[in-house]
């Protein structure tokens, strides 16, 4: 009986049970906070639905939504049950905008977020004063700390990088802060960052702390950021904390820390950025400008000193100057000791010693060799060194003292030589060497030479003119070649008109038995024919140039040789011999160009 | 004609090493203010090795050498210093023996030796009687060329060329992290082969090679810009 009346009530029970769950419509609300991130940072977006309504993520195109938690509640109120679901996503964007997120169900709402385009994020400072103050809701942080906002081009002022991290969010730091402007440099920052801890908006942060120096390029109202690469932890699901919400314990159990522990995570890289820091940054005046001033800015002091303060002809000494104090040490240049007389002085060489871990104070050391070229006292004139100094905001210019030095005669110098001033630029002596540097003695230095020491014939200016030079010869040389076989031709294509009259003479003197007449036109004839093929002058043709291009036998050598016979001793010949010299010459001469 | 010929030819040469000799004085057509001279980079070596700084004076040693190779006082404190840092003198023959004088008035000399080749040539076309006088000054005129070939020959290898100022690791790679091959010691004249970064590639006098720090080493002829 008691089993019966037992399962009678279970069965009862249940179907209350069963009913007032059926009997509930499904509700579907969702949420979206904070309504406005910067673009970087993230939303929380919370849908909520009763009973068992499933719940899908939101298809927004340019919203990137994860599910970072999910939770069910189940209440019974006057015997009614009711079961709730709510699913929390983390929503990002891509880009800036303003994004409508629809509504998931009946009774739903659209969600309007605003994605604003500053680049700050949850991982940056939020002040747009100086980049000293942070969020306390992101993970890490970037600040500047600076001793003041306006500057002078060059002006090196020292900063404090700080990084806070929350520890067991932030994984790992990824490298060392960077500047992110082109107005601006910045120094080695200093070795090992100092750690502290420190508790902002009641969350602790680890705050790394690295010093440097910054100093400004150019002037205008410039700004900079800081930023870290560094690597945090994302949850991918999240505990639910409403049964303690009521208990006053929400933050406890939404703390990363905390739902590290209990959820999954994923990890991130991200960039945190301090807030851009501003400046006003002047140009120097112009106004009482030194004519030395390098570009030095800060406040310095100057002293200088010489190596030996008594030396021997020709012994090289060393002129030192120290600039030391507080400054951009990159532009302290000095110009040292030129032209002095009776001074032979070199380039100078620097060497910078810090006395801080940042190179904003220190001592600049400046040595230039020089050498004495005359005996005697002598003093090495005050050495000038102007810089800006910002607290003053004036251009000031130190010097150190005249030094003197007692040069000794040298042991391998002539007296006469050293009783006379030595010629400019010239040293006289050289140095006494030891037996283990007997280096030879330096010559006289007229200063005369190259402006570079890249020979001129791998200079482009100069590597065209022997090219230039050849092509004009090969030229030249072609162009003269060239009138030469003009002239040539010319002159063998007027050769037969030139000879005609000589063999018509030859025909008269053949017929008048005149053996002298006869010979001398033949010869004509034959200069006149062979000038132009020989290039000789036509009366320049001998019996030499004759034998040397035809041969000492050849017939033509005879001609000529009987030519100058019967012009001196006279010839006799017959009919046959002078028939004999006609076809000879007629022969020699082509037939075509006499036709 | 000839003759004209000749002479036009002559003339034009002239002019077109005139007009050369004009760029060298035009300002900043060389972008130096002022000058190298070969006893002032001498004096100026002497300075720094008697300071213990090998390295700049041997720097200083070559490049008064390359404006005066036959200078005896050059090449025996050069030998010194090199001996004192611990190098052997270098066995470069046709640097230390094909070169005569300054590399400018070799250039010059060899502009000069084209240009009396050439009209010489023209001009023997004409006569007989200035013919052998005519191939003795082309003969001239080309032996001046051939030596000023030579000195460019020779020099070449200078381009290139560089002194170690301190010893430096040479790396396997143009990062601090690489491994260390050999070390290059301070005032050893290595060739520069390619830069990256800052590190250059060198090759030492044994063809071994490696990067360095490009703050070690300086060229002998130091780029027209950095003056």
């Amino acid at each position: 009986m008691k089993i019966t009346t037992l399962k009678t009530s279970t069965t009862a029970l249940l179907a209350v049970l069963w009913l007032s769950i059926a009997d509930a419509a499904p509700i579907v609300s969702q949420q979206i906070e904070p309504a406005t991130i910067a673009l970087g940072s993230a939303a929380r977006l919370t849908v909520t639905a009763s009973g068992d309504t499933a719940i899908t993520p939101p298809m927004v195109p340019g919203l990137e939504f994860v599910a970072v938690g999910q939770s069910r509640r189940i209440e019974s109120v006057n015997g009614v049950t009711r079961s709730t679901s709510a699913v929390t996503y983390q929503v990002s964007a891509s880009q800036p905008g303003v994004y409508t997120i629809p509504g998931s169900g009946s009774g739903s709402e659209p969600l309007v977020l605003t994605v604003t385009p500053d680049g700050s994020g949850s991982h940056a400072s939020t002040s747009p004063a100086d980049g000293n103050r942070e969020r306390t809701d992101a993970s890490a942080f970037v600040r500047l700390r600076l001793p003041k906002h306006d500057l002078y081009v060059g002006e090196v002022v020292p900063v404090d990088i700080q990084v806070g991290v929350r520890e067991g969010i932030v994984v790992s730091l990824n490298g060392l802060p960077t500047l992110n402007g082109d107005a601006f440099t910045l120094n080695k920052l200093s070795g090992e960052p100092q750690r502290a801890e420190e508790v902002i908006g009641g969350k602790p942060f680890t705050v790394f702390t690295w010093h440097s120096a910054l100093a400004a390029v150019k002037p205008g109202a410039l700004s900079l950021t800081m930023a870290i690469p560094l690597t945090e932890r994302v949850r991918t699901a999240r505990v639910d904390s409403g049964l303690f919400r009521d208990a006053g314990m929400d933050d406890l159990f939404n703390d990363p820390a905390f739902q590290d522990l209990f959820s999954g995570s994923t990890e991130r890289e991200v960039t945190a950025r301090s807030v851009p820091a501003s400046f006003t940054v002047l140009a120097l005046p112009t106004e009482g400008r030194p004519a030395d001033f390098s570009g030095a800015v800060g406040h310095f002091t100057v002293s200088s000193s010489l190596s030996e303060s008594s030396a021997k002809l020709g012994d090289p000494l060393t002129l030192s100057l120290r600039v030391s104090g507080t400054g951009n040490f990159d532009r302290v240049n000095a110009r040292m000791l030129t032209d002095v007389e009776h001074w032979k002085s070199y380039a100078p060489t620097s060497t910078f010693k810090p006395t801080d871990d940042i190179g904003l104070r220190g001592e600049k050391t400046f040595e230039q060799p020089i050498i004495a070229t005359q005996t005697g006292p002598q003093v090495l004139p005050a050495i000038l060194f102007s810089w800006f100094d910002p607290a003053t905001r004036r251009y000031e210019t130190a010097h150190t003292e005249p030094l003197t030095a007692s040069i000794a005669p040298s042991a391998d110098a002539a007296p006469v030589a050293l009783a006379s001033p030595p010629p400019a630029n010239a040293v006289v002596a050289a140095a006494p060497e030891t037996a283990a540097s007997a280096l030879r003695p330096d010559h006289v230095d007229t200063g005369e030479g190259p402006k570079t020491l890249l020979p001129d014939y791998y200079r482009p200016a100069y590597m065209a003119l022997p090219s230039v030079l050849i092509l004009a010869f090969l030229g030249a040389w072609a162009w003269v070649r060239r009138g030469e076989q003009a002239a040539s031709h010319s002159a063998q294509a007027s050769a037969p008109q030139h000879v005609q009259p000589y063999l018509s003479l030859m025909e008269k003197a053949g017929a008048a038995n005149d053996a002298e007449l006869f010979f001398k036109s033949a010869r004509t004839a034959l200069q006149i024919w062979f000038a132009p093929r020989w290039h000789l002058p036509a009366s320049a043709i001998t019996e030499h140039d004759v034998e040397r291009h035809l041969g000492a036998d050849h017939d033509v050598s005879r001609l000529f040789t009987l030519a100058d016979e019967s012009a001196y001793a006279g010839v006799r010949l017959n009919r046959v011999d002078f028939a004999h010299w006609k076809r000879l010459v007629t022969r020699q001469i082509q037939p075509e160009a006499l036709s | 004609m000839i003759t004209r010929v000749s002479m036009t030819f002559l003339a034009t040469a002239l002019l077109c090493i005139g007009a050369s000799g004009a760029v060298a004085a035009v300002p900043g057509s060389g972008s130096a203010s002022e000058a190298y001279s070969a006893a002032g980079l001498y004096n100026q070596a002497n300075a720094a090795a008697r300071a213990g700084q090998l390295g700049e004076a041997v720097l200083d040693y070559e490049r008064a050498a390359l404006l005066a190779p036959r200078d005896s006082d050059i090449r025996a404190n050069l030998a010194q210093v090199r001996a004192r840092a611990g190098l052997a003198t270098p066995g470069n023959w046709l640097t230390q023996h094909a070169r005569i004088a300054d590399p400018n008035l070799m250039f010059w000399l060899a502009s000069l030796g084209i240009v009396l080749t050439g009209a010489s040539l023209l001009a023997r076309r004409f006569g007989k009687t200035l013919r052998q006088p005519l191939a003795g000054v082309a003969l001239v005129g080309l032996a001046l060329t051939l030596a000023g070939v030579t000195d460019a020959i020779a020099t070449a290898a200078t381009l290139n060329e560089a002194v170690v100022m301190q010893a430096s690791a040479a790396r396997a790679a143009p990062i601090p992290a690489a491994d260390s091959l050999f070390v290059v010691p301070q005032a050893e004249v290595v060739r520069r082969i390619e830069d990256h970064g800052d590190y250059t590639l060198v090759r030492d006098a044994q063809n071994r090679e490696g990067w360095l720090p490009r703050s070690s080493v300086r060229s002998i002829i130091p780029p027209e810009a950095s003056r």
